[in-house]
């Protein structure tokens, strides 16, 4: 069939015809939907059927920026997530990653464990530690009271957020552990031997030898985290719900989960909400990548 | 070469196979109807329909099977798209108004016609809840009134008024230092302004696209919670306890007064309240008194404002349903009529929908019987539905009951020269907004 062609040609042809699938997948699966979404945001689409839409122009966007208060307030929550979540589970992750980088017996064991959360159901992890936090008979709050601490409640607002903080932490901890694992073993031990030759001590070596060599993979935790985090939901879905009580806790996502699937008529608002965040990210990414330029080239 | 295009011929037949098998799971001559409810029906109110639909294949030989969904919205929604079969949906009949428009309900006014049945045998907050712009797109199923589950051994009179409300609620509060060992009103807000505006003579919206409870009626109510959160009757996070199952606040006494509706409450306390264990089902109570409404409701007769918010569901045939004559029949069955009505109220314990059997003494008889029931009886025809409006549903939810929240738990309020009304200035601003935001 291609026979006439020129070998270079075929070649490029073979070359597109391999990525095709990628390509259509990601056109209709990713591409159209950010489309749709973007073109929808300017209509009154209700999530319900799509006759009877008419071009609004900016008003979804007026008014997300006039009155959608509670969209502002998840976005708040989002920062206060971020802020706590993103720099404590770098730090815990190197801490871990170090003290678990030596090849012992104990600490195949202690890999596994911590990487556990991470094969586990978000969905399952959070209603296991609903229970963990129950007033009453929660294994936490035991904990606490036996030490004299007032106890965790997901109805209180303030601890509610700290519950979240914990819960996202545990979950996330284990893939950057094993990444930060894999990056610590990969610096050559002649540097570490050239260290100690020039009298440096053993956190010395880890601040000076260590960290600096392991960037690239901090850069990318941080950027995946810059991505992931924002984009909190089962979580916070299952510890204080979708509902009027959780707006201190809720988050952009939820926010707009909610206002998709749960509430008729506000979908084109959903849509806006979405585009902000997704810009929002990108934003943010792009920041740290700017910031980080010298790592990657 | 001839391997593969055997190869391909295999799997293009087994791909035609499944998308045939996909396309069409259903014959056209039913034996089975498929009925979907919400997650509210989980438990004991699944097993109700079931029992309901398990007596209507004993008369009429045709299956019907129940199905919980836990977001109905979703799965409609995707219903609709897909073509997925359902025929009847037993439907919270507040959000008719979003969904009938859009197509996801049969009108019923032919079938009405053709078999006699009057709008006039339904109670008519019910029955008006399901039509839409002149047509009817569902029956109601129940009555669901709102109102306060009361311990009776905590509490040493059933209040009847606002300001009894409160003194029986300050007498059953219980503290050891802060920390409360019987909370004397669980008042958590959520949904139940609509209630206590109604009690107060008020109404929450003027019309379909703006709020009314931004006057003296919506006032008397703020004020009230707020004077009800400070006399330390409850505290946010107060009490523990899973609702609904054994170590309900409620059941284990530290909770003397909570508000709930008989739907979500009476079958749970029915099962699990001890013999030892009294309590009543009361309307919420008439007001005001003392919180400057007097002038606005002027001298009316006891109970004219007592009563609350009406809930319930109904029997809705989904659009996309091949067996819509089937289905009607089912609805026929079940709320066409007042014998398999009493025979729905005695597995259920709810209040028949039909004014039929509200006001036959025979019937009414039965029904005072049941202790959930015999104090709302008496002022159900004063219980008001919520307003048909689009984006009721979500005002009411995600504007006015985190704003009034942020009033009485967490004194955002506080800096303004009047609080309370600040607040309601807020809460009307941003329904008003919402109500006619392009979606709606």
């Amino acid at each position: 069939m291609f026979k006439h062609l020129k070998d270079k040609t075929r070649m490029q042809l073979l070359g597109y015809l391999f990525i095709a699938p990628a390509v259509i997948i990601f056109i209709l699966f990713q591409l159209s939907p950010i489309i749709l979404s973007i073109v929808l945001s300017f209509t009154n689409y209700n999530g319900y059927t799509f006759s009877n839409i008419n071009w609004t122009g900016l008003n979804n966007f007026k008014y997300m920026f006039q009155y959608d208060e509670y969209f502002f307030k998840s976005l708040k929550n989002m920062g206060i997530y971020c802020f706590a979540i993103i720099p404590t589970n770098i730090v815990l992750s190197l801490i871990l990653a170090s003290l678990l980088s030596k090849k012992t017996k104990s600490n195949t064991l202690f890999r596994a464990i911590y990487y556990i959360p991470c094969l586990t159901s978000a969905i399952a992890t959070a209603v296991v530690w609903k229970y963990l936090y129950d007033p009453n008979v929660g294994l936490v709050n035991r904990m606490l009271a036996t030490v004299g601490l007032d106890p965790i409640t997901l109805s209180d607002i303030g601890t509610a957020k700290l519950a979240i903080i914990i819960v996202t932490l545990w979950m996330g901890l284990g893939g950057n552990i094993v990444m930060y694992i894999a990056a610590i073993q990969n610096v050559p031990d002649s540097l570490y031997e050239a260290a100690k030759i020039e009298g440096a001590n053993s956190f010395q070596i880890f601040r000076k030898v260590t960290i600096p060599l392991i960037r690239p993979v901090t850069v990318f935790i941080l950027t995946m985290l810059l991505i992931s985090t924002p984009q909190m939901f089962e979580q916070v879905l299952i510890l204080t719900g979708i509902n009027s009580i959780s707006v201190d806790t809720q988050t952009p996502v939820l926010m707009i989960y909610n206002n998709i699937t749960q509430t008729g008529g506000l979908a084109s608002l959903a849509l806006v909400e979405s585009l902000v965040l997704f810009a929002l990210i990108i934003l943010v990414t792009l920041i740290t990548q700017r910031v980080n330029k010298e790592t990657y080239f | 070469m001839n391997r593969f295009r055997k190869l391909f011929l295999l799997i293009g037949l087994l791909c035609f196979g499944v998308i045939i098998s996909g396309c069409n799971g259903r014959e056209e001559t039913p034996d089975e109807l498929v009925v979907w409810m919400g997650k509210y029906w989980a438990g004991e109110g699944e097993q109700y329909i079931r029992e309901m639909m398990d007596r209507y294949e004993e008369v009429s030989g045709i299956t019907v099977r129940v199905e919980l969904q836990q977001d109905i919205h979703t799965k409609l929604k995707s219903a609709m798209r897909s073509g997925e079969q359902v025929d009847i949906v037993i439907w919270d009949r507040w959000e008719t108004p979003e969904y009938a428009q859009n197509g996801f309900f049969v009108d019923l006014d032919n079938y009405l016609q053709r078999d006699g049945i009057k709008k006039e045998d339904f109670l008519s907050e019910a029955f008006n809840e399901m039509v839409v712009n002149g047509k009817t797109y569902g029956l109601p199923l129940d009555l669901d009134p709102h109102g306060i589950w009361v311990n009776t051994d905590a509490v040493e009179k059933l209040p009847e008024t606002w300001d009894e409300l409160k003194e029986q609620a300050i007498k059953a509060t219980v503290k050891n230092g802060d920390r409360y060992q019987r909370v004397g009103l669980h008042l958590d807000v959520a949904g139940y302004f609509n209630s206590f505006i109604q009690t107060a003579g008020g109404s929450m919206l003027k019309d379909e696209k703006t709020a009314g409870f931004n006057d003296a009626h919506g006032y008397a109510v703020l004020n009230f919670w707020r004077d009800l959160f400070d006399s330390g009757i409850y505290a946010p996070g107060a009490v523990s306890g899973d609702n609904f199952t054994a170590s309900d606040p409620f059941l284990t006494g530290k909770v003397a007064m909570r508000i709930d509706s008989l739907l979500n409450a009476g079958p749970y306390y029915s099962k699990y309240a001890k013999e030892d264990f009294n309590y009543e089902f009361i309307p919420f109570p008439k007001g005001p008194d003392t919180y400057g409404a007097n002038e606005i409701i002027g001298n009316v007769e006891p109970g004219t404002y007592s009563g609350g918010l009406l809930g319930g569901y109904g029997l809705a045939i989904f659009s996309q349903s091949k067996f819509k004559d089937e289905a009607w029949n089912v609805i026929k069955w079940w709320v066409g009529n007042d014998e398999t009505m009493m025979l729905w109220h005695e597995i259920s314990g709810f209040i028949p929908s039909r004014t039929t059997i509200i006001k036959n003494e025979e019937y009414r008889a039965i029904l005072e019987q049941n202790k959930n029931i015999k104090n709302i009886l008496p002022v159900i025809e004063s219980y008001k539905a919520r307003p048909r409006a689009n984006g009721y549903t979500n005002v009411e939810n995600a504007i006015l009951t985190p704003k009034i929240k942020a009033l009485l738990e967490q004194g955002l309020y506080d800096n303004e020269a009047d609080p309370i009304q600040a607040c309601l200035d807020d809460m009307e601003k941003a329904a008003n907004a919402r109500f006619n935001f392009s979606g709606f």
